[in-house]
Order: C-alpha cells, then structure tokens, then sequence
C-alpha cells in the first residue's frame, strides 16, 4: 500500500509541475515570447527549479518566506487597484450556468485544491510535530485569503460569461489597470512576481516528488535524483504537441484522477491509520 | 704586408667564434621539498629547541639563523653584566629601526652595564623564602641565589621582561621589534619590550565618514587598535585574544569579545576557523577575511570589515566577535548579515526617524543599483508596454541614431563607467577628480553626440551609479555592481522572465547563506522575536530593549524596559 501510495504520488507530483510549467509557459510565449520557442521559455523554469533543489527545504521554505508577502501585496495591489472597476452586478447570476454546470461538471475545479495534499508530507519537516495541526489551519487560512482576493477581483470585475485559461485570470485583470497618464500598463510587473511564486511552487513540488522517492527507495544520498526528476519532467513538457492537447488532458484525466487520490485515497488512508493507532493504543492501554 | 693583414684580420673578425654574449637570466629550480608547504629550513629536526647554559652556543646558533654576517639590520650588542659582583658574559639581540635605542640605553644596557648599588650588593646569598619553628627546631626554605630571577627582579627597570626558553619564541620576539638579552651561564633568555618603530598616528576614518560620530580611525598597530576598544568600551569583560597566523609571517591576531555577553560557540568557532589555518603569510585583514568566511564562492560579504573603533564597539556590545590583524587598518567583525552591510555607524546618533528614512533610501539604492540597468534592457527588448507611449517615442526617438543594439550600448556604458571609477581610485590623487571630469563629462557627452549610446542611457548608467555609491559597505558595492551585469544578461535574454529567474535564485542563494551559524538574512527570518519587524529598521531609542538576537548573546537585554526613568518618575 505504501509504495502504491507513494507512486501515485510521485506521479502526481510530476505532472503538477509539468502542467503549471506548460501554462506559463505557452502563455508567456503568447504575450512576450512570440518569436521564441517554447522550450526556451521552459527551461528556464527546469534550470531554477533544479538549482533550487541543490538545496535543503529549510531554504526553500525561507525563499517563501520571502516571496509570500510580494505576492499578497500583488493582489492587494490588483484587488485596490480595480476597485473601480468593480460591479456587484457581476455576482449574479450567482449560479452561473447553472446548478449542473456548477456543481457537477464542475467538480474537477476542485482540482484547484489540491495543494492540500502537501501538508501530508510535512510533518517530518516541522521541528515541533505538535504544532502540525496549528500550521495546517495557518496554511490553509492563508491560502483561503489568497484565493478570495483573487476570485473577488475576478468575480467582481469580470462577468461571468468570462473565460481563460486558469492561471492567467488575473492577468487580463491587470491589463486594465491604469494609475493616471503616466503608469498605463504594469502587468508585466505582475507577471514578474508570479513566475518567483510559480517557480518557488515548481521547486518544492518537485522536492516533495524527490523526497516520497528517497523514503520510497531507500536511497542514502537523492541530490543525483534532482537532475533526473527535473530531466523527466523537461521531457514530459515536450511530448505533447501544443496547449490544446494538454488542456484536454487536464481536463478530462488529470483533474479527476488528482481529486480522487488526495480528496478520496489519502483521507481513507488516513481514516484507517487513525483507527489502528487507536487500537493499538487501546492495546497498550489494556495491556 | 698591410693588404694581407688587412684581409687577415677581416678573415679572423669574419668567421672567429664569438660567443653569445646575451645577458640571459633564468630562476633555475631550487630543488626544494616544498609539498606540505613547510617553511625552508635545512635540518630543520637537528636545530636545537632550547637554550644552552654556554652564551656562545646560543650567539652562533642565533647569528646563522639571522644570516647576521649579511644582514645589516640585526643588532648583536655583546657586553659584561654586573650582578652580585660578579662578572657575566652577555649579548642583546635586536632589529634596528624597531627598538626604540634610548629605552634599550636606558633601561637595559645602563642598569646591567654600570656598577651600581643593585648590581654590586652581596648580602646574603641564600634567600629565605619561609621559616616555621618545630619544638624548638628552626626549620627555613631557602632559595638559592637565582640569577635569571635577580636580573628580572632588580637589574632590569623595564615593564615588560619575559623569561623565555625557547629559540622560536625569542625570534618571534626579536621579529616583532624587542630586545633579547642572553646571559652566560643561563639556559634562558629574558624578551624585554623594547618597541619603539615608527607608524603611522590616528587620524580620521577614509571611507566610513559620518557626520556627528567619532573622528578616529583604526591603524596598522595591533595594540593602537585594541587600546582603542578599550577606551571606548571601558569594561573588565573585554576579552583580547592573541594568536598568530602564516608561518613565515607569524602575525598577530587579537580576537576580540565580551565575555559576559557573547555567545560562547561564537567565540570557540572564530579561535578554531582562525587557529586551522595552513597559510604562510597573512599581510591582511582581507586575506583572513576570505580564510575564514562560510561560503568561499559567494558573492556577498559575510564578515563586516570597518576602520571605525565605534562601529566595532557597537557590535561587540550586540555580542559578535572583532579579529584585529596586526599591519592592516581594517578590523573583521563575525558574523555579519545582510542588514548588517546596508546600515551605517552615523544611524545611531540620529533621531530613529531620520535613520529609517536612510535605511529605506538605502534600501531603494541597493535595488536601484541592482535592477535598474537589466530593466532598462527588459523593457526596451520585451515589455515596451511599461513606458507610457510618450516616453517610449523620446526613448526610440534617441535610440534611433544608435547602431547598437540595447545590451552593446548598456554594457559600452557600464564598463566604461567601470574603468572611470578604477582609475579615479589607482591614479594619484590630484588626478582623480580630472579623470571623473574627463572620464565622465566629456566622454558621455562625446559618447551622446557621436550617437554611440542614447541620452536616456547616460541617465540610467548615471543613476545607477549614484545608487551604488550610496551603498554604505564597500565589498557590497561590489557584489551589486557583479550582480548588475548578471541582470542585464538576463534581462537581455529573456526580459522580466529572465530577472524573475534572478531574482529567485539570488534569494535562494541568500536564503542558504550562513555566517558563523548565523543565516544570512536573519532579521527577516528570525521567528518568535519581537524585534523581528524592524530589525532593519530603528525602533525609537527607548524600545532598544532586546539585544539583536543574530548572535544569540548571553544577555538578552541592553537596557531596561523603561530606559528614560527621569521621564516616568522611576528614579531610584
């Protein structure tokens, strides 16, 4: 059970980076990098993800640490910046396109949650194991604000009838904002802070992958697995041929595979580990 | 006859074997065993250790080390002492120009030389040291006549005198400009401070100017330098060190802290990095500085080089360590982080207020002095959209004329500048400001009118630099100025994609980078610590409570929680 948990973990958490690193890329290339080719923009984002790794999750962590409040301020800025542009109007319908689309064909958006998965793995990182539960409420209470805020400028600003691609939702929404004559344009600026926040993300997915496979395997030493994992997901970037092609795999695999093993499996996993912890304590209490 | 002399001659001129008569000079190999990069030294394990009881051994032993027959400036005084009444053979050893010669007259050869009351006094020879009586039975320890003790005791009015048994530590002493006396019959050598060389005095700080602090600056004299702290500090917890470093060189390092408040692993951690080190020669604070530092390929500064004894003081007083290497004016403070390179000693002696509007104009300097040239190259390549549309047609308009493209003209400007400022510093100083004149006005303006670079360039090269200049620590000005060509690069390359990249690996970098155990970026990171906040930045004087916590020091506080007790009534 653990190695098969552990694989589709690992594989999980392959594809993750694979897919953001895809995104942003084919929409850098579309609004900059017109003339450049895509594996161009990709390696970048491999490069800086395999030299991150070189080190600890300590530092990693830091490098969030720092990054983290750019980013909040980004969307403080977006969300002040676009008050005008707000419309409560725009809440309704609050359905959408109904109760079917919403809930039912949209329940792979829950995809988008899957970050939670994460704090599975880590508590042999934290120093004080008791206080996992305490930094488990904090993450998520952060994550929480992150994605009101950016859902609220979206919600609020765009109507509903709306589309695009998902990581660049806020994007459009910094397109239109303008600070008198002079600032008439500072997305780019925008897009300057989220690829440190998506390659700081790429980072510590991919760590995460290298980590369930050192406790999988064994290994002593996993700073050679670095380059191989980063290896692997560069050669996963190139085989489909372009957005479309990985859209519909997202779409239509990825998305509900991913919610099954972390909103399905891993709760399971942890339902029935909860319940032999608490036989076998009920044995040593017994005994 | 004279026709066949004639031809004789040219024929023997002609085809006579001359010599090369080239001036051909070569270092032929010394065939040295030198790979464990031990010191020269034939028969090394035959030299004696120790001193013999006969003077002559000694001298012939001390004269072949010191090459005496042809080195001019060692001094070898030989001369009858007077002790007791007795006549004794004796020699001093010193380097000329080192000593000063009246304390030599004065105070060693005049007293042990002229026969005075001291030396001519033969009362009695055995020295009772205690006496007991044990029924009736007197029982006395008694001291032999000791010569080496009398002659410290009461023919020497010097100071500071050594006894010492060993060849190596009267070199040492001899190296380091004192006397060494050697008497007959004794197998010790008594080290008398006789310093006395020239150096230079205390002046004004060269490159640490501020304002309202102290005027004064480090020197190149060891103990100048540690009476300085002392001065300042005024406290029996100041710890002074000494060790020596290089092999050849042996020079003298004061390791600096206060006991009571400085964290004991810091201290143990400094002595073991500067005691492990297998150098010959240290002529430097810098060298030791790039010996002893965490990460060797880092860019960053990780120890605080400063010339100012306030500023050392100031640290110190948190809990860090000062190295003071003897020759060099600039005294090594551990650790050092970031924060550390972007605050100046003038920070204290003004209103918090004031100071953090500093800090944070620091701040924008530093990220000015960073970015701006690659975000220039960025945007003109990749995000044009930036610029409002009229700026970008004065920008193109300019650029118009220019062959070159973006990153040619930025890096034509930037090492230009470069080379400005390195002859500003090599040149004599009169030259100086006409090398800025020259190097900046007229060339920039040539460099304008001959449409090699574009107007608005001149301007970012030229804010860039003012930025950079700003920069309080000089090795960190360094590092930006390093950091700056790398962003140009890759703001070339890949516009914002590029310096994003940068970015995230420098903070990476910086986020992994540790100084004596202390991260580097450790104010920022610093959990459950108050302070944490505003470490950069000045909290009001009053609410200077916490002791900066990057050390760990063994005193959390450095003031009581109500510092102003003449404002709350609470005077005791």
């Amino acid at each position: 059970m653990k190695i098969i948990m552990g694989i589709l973990y690992i594989s999980f958490l392959l594809i993750v980076p694979m897919f953001v690193i895809k995104n942003f890329s084919e929409n850098l290339q579309l609004i900059y990098f017109r003339t450049s080719p895509l594996i161009f923009i990709v390696l970048f984002f491999i490069v800086s993800s395999t030299i991150a790794n070189k080190f600890s999750i300590k530092v990693l962590a830091k490098a969030n640490l720092i990054i983290i409040p750019i980013v909040f301020i980004s969307i403080i800025v977006i969300l002040l910046s676009s008050i005008k542009n707000f419309s409560p109007q725009r809440v309704f319908p609050i359905l959408g396109y109904g109760v079917n689309e919403t809930f039912f064909k949209g329940l792979a958006n829950l995809f988008s949650f899957s970050g939670i998965g994460y704090l599975l793995f880590l508590n042999p990182f934290i120093n004080k194991t008791t206080e996992f539960k305490k930094i488990s409420i904090i993450s998520i209470i952060i994550s929480g604000i992150y994605l009101f805020l950016s859902v609220t400028c979206i919600l609020l600003s765009l109507a509903f009838t709306f589309k695009s691609g998902e990581s660049f939702s806020l994007y459009l929404l910094t397109r239109n904002l303008e600070y008198g004559r002079f600032i008439q344009r500072i997305d780019a600026v925008f897009i300057l802070i989220w690829i440190i926040s998506t390659i700081s993300y790429i980072s510590i997915a991919i760590y995460f992958c290298i980590y369930i496979f050192k406790k999988l395997t064994k290994i002593c030493d996993s700073s050679s697995m670095n380059y191989t994992v980063n290896l692997f997901i560069l050669t996963l970037l190139i085989l489909p041929g372009n957005f479309a092609t990985i859209n519909n795999l997202i779409g239509k695999i990825f998305k509900f595979s991913s919610l099954i093993l972390i909103f399905g499996l891993s709760i399971i996993i942890l339902i029935l580990a909860n319940l032999k912890l608490k036989i076998i304590n009920n044995k040593k209490g017994k005994v | 006859m004279n026709n066949n002399n004639i031809l004789k001659k040219l024929y023997t001129q002609f085809f006579k074997y001359n010599p090369q008569n080239e001036y051909n000079f070569f270092l032929a190999s010394q065939n040295v065993k030198d790979i464990e990069n031990v010191p020269v030294s034939p028969a090394k394990d035959l030299e004696p250790t120790n001193f013999y009881t006969n003077l002559d051994e000694n001298l012939n032993f001390i004269k072949t080390k010191y090459n005496s027959l042809i080195n001019s400036d060692i001094i070898i005084r030989e001369f009858v002492i007077t002790a007791r009444d007795k006549e004794y053979n004796a020699v001093i050893i010193y380097i000329d120009g080192m000593v000063d010669s009246k304390t030599i007259n004065n105070s060693v050869l005049n007293p042990l030389m002229l026969r005075n009351r001291a030396n001519t006094y033969t009362g009695n020879e055995k020295e009772i040291i205690s006496e007991f009586n044990n029924n009736d039975v007197i029982i006395r320890k008694i001291k032999k006549f000791n010569l080496g003790n009398y002659i410290i005791d009461h023919l020497m009015p010097q100071n500071d005198v050594k006894k010492i048994e060993k060849f190596e530590d009267a070199f040492s002493g001899i190296n380091m400009g004192n006397c060494f006396l050697l008497v007959d019959t004794l197998n010790i050598g008594f080290d008398i401070d006789v310093k006395g060389f020239k150096q230079r005095s205390i002046s004004s700080p060269q490159n640490e100017v501020i304002i309202r602090g102290s005027q004064e600056a480090f020197v190149e004299n060891i103990r100048t330098n540690t009476s300085m702290l002392r001065r300042i500090i005024n406290n029996e917890n100041l710890v002074i060190e000494n060790c020596s470093v290089g092999k050849i060189t042996k020079t003298k390092v004061a390791i600096c802290y206060l006991k009571d408040i400085t964290n004991n692993d810091l201290v143990a951690e400094v002595k073991y990095r500067i005691n492990n080190l297998d150098i010959d020669h240290l002529i430097s604070s810098g060298q030791l500085e790039q010996l002893v530092q965490d990460s060797t390929s880092s860019l960053f500064p990780q120890l605080i080089a400063t010339e100012r004894p306030d500023k050392t003081v100031i640290h110190l007083l948190e809990g860090r360590v000062a190295i003071i290497v003897n020759g060099t004016p600039y005294v090594l403070i551990a650790p050092g982080v970031l924060s550390d390179f972007l605050s100046s000693p003038e920070d204290i002696n003004f209103r918090f207020q004031f100071s953090d509007l500093l800090r944070l104009i620091r701040l924008l300097a530093v990220f000015i002095a960073l970015f701006l040239p690659g975000i220039y190259v960025a945007v003109t390549a990749y995000h044009h959209e930036l610029l409002p549309t009229e700026l970008l047609f004065t920008i193109e308009a300019a650029r118009e004329t220019v062959p070159f493209p973006t990153i040619v003209e930025i890096l034509l400007m930037e090492i230009s500048f470069e080379l400005i400022r390195e002859a500003g510093i090599r040149v004599p100083s009169p030259i100086g400001p006409t090398i800025g004149i020259v190097g900046g006005l007229i060339l920039g303006d040539a460099a304008v009118n001959a449409n090699l670079v574009s107007p608005v360039l001149i301007i970012i090269v030229a804010i860039t630099a003012i930025c950079s200049f700003s920069i309080p620590d000089l090795t960190l000005n360094f590092t930006v100025r390093a950091c700056r060509f790398i962003y140009i690069f890759l703001g070339y390359i890949a516009g914002f994609l590029g310096i994003a990249v940068g970015v995230f690996l420098q903070i990476i970098f910086l986020c992994n980078l540790k100084s004596f155990g202390s991260p580097y970026l450790r104010p920022y990171m610093l959990h459950n610590n108050k302070r944490a906040a505003a470490s950069y930045f000045l909290p009001p004087i009053w609410k200077r409570e916490n002791r900066s916590n990057i050390v760990n020091p063994k005193k959390k506080y450095s003031q009581g929680k109500i510092s102003m007790l003449w404002k709350n009534n609470k005077v005791k």
